[in-house]
């Protein structure tokens, strides 16, 4: 079976590194980057599968300027975004906007494994 | 490895962790409640000086809100995301909408060396200080990095 690709987009890099790190281990591949602008350059060259968004990020593009972004491009507004935040009230926004869930910080990366997973199985129904 | 100041990278980190959450923390805390509006927290960072502000109720610490959080609210606003049109000055945002909740505190003896890794990994600019439970300060970006420098320069 091919392996999904995705992308985390997180100012915490600490927090960035262990959901890459716990993603691994599910068998994905995954790329992560601190930056919005970094993110945008990322796609140009790869195509993932879904991208993990977080609102805060490093710089000066914020996670709801992103999503927004990445809907409005024909090329990446089909790509699933799970956006987390510490946040608790973002849900309506970012779900108005295109995302395909919400999960707020802290959260149990066993449990969001298992959401991770059935987003994918969702998509394989849509084809 | 020397700098300028003729300390070793080790010598520069053991002086970091000489200093402590305590020595450089602000004292005098401001602190915002979940209900303020964000006009008033805007003003207040203005007339403070401050960048951030911890969130209590019933004196324990839920949140944090600081001036990447109100640039936040103010694309939504730009967007159309909040506050439509047709909405009133009433509908503005408050602190709640806004704050971080997901709050990482440190102790007073907690060093320079690690409050510098805690802000720049993990993405915080605001950070309050915790003894047993109680809200005893709180540090800011500006109180690090002007500590730091001096550190370097060996003029603190």
């Amino acid at each position: 079976m091919v392996k999904k690709h995705i992308l985390i987009v997180d100012g915490d890099i600490t927090h960035s590194e262990r959901l890459k790190r716990n993603l691994e281990t599910a068998d994905f591949i995954v790329e992560a980057v601190y930056k919005g602008n970094d993110a945008l350059m990322l796609l140009k060259k790869q195509w993932v599968d879904l991208i993990i968004l977080s609102i805060t990020l490093q710089g000066i593009m914020n996670g709801i300027q992103l999503l927004q972004e990445l809907k409005e491009n024909e090329e990446y507004q089909q790509i699933p975004v799970i956006v987390q935040s510490n946040k608790v009230n973002m849900e309506e926004i970012v779900k108005n906007i295109g995302a395909t869930m919400f999960i707020t910080k802290p959260y149990n990366i066993a449990d969001f494994l298992k959401q991770v997973k059935e987003i994918f199985q969702e998509s394989q129904k849509d084809i | 490895m020397k700098n300028q100041n003729n300390f070793t990278m080790q010598e520069l980190t053991d002086n970091l962790k000489m200093i402590k959450a305590e020595d450089i923390m602000t004292r005098e805390v401001i602190t915002v409640r979940k209900d303020d509006t964000l006009d008033l927290i805007a003003k207040l960072m203005i007339d403070k000086r401050i960048s951030g502000f911890p969130v209590l109720e019933d004196d324990e610490i839920i949140g944090v809100i600081t001036a990447n959080d109100l640039f936040l609210v103010m694309d939504l606003i730009k967007t159309g995301e909040i506050l439509k049109d047709n909405s009133d000055s009433n509908s503005l945002p408050k602190v709640d909408f806004a704050m971080s909740t997901e709050v990482i505190t440190v102790k007073p003896n907690t060093d320079l060396n690690e409050i510098i890794a805690l802000m720049k990994y993990r993405n915080i600019h605001t950070l309050p200080v915790v003894n047993n439970n109680k809200l005893v300060g709180v540090i800011g970006r500006r109180d690090v990095y002007r500590n730091f420098y001096c550190t370097v320069k060996n003029i603190c």
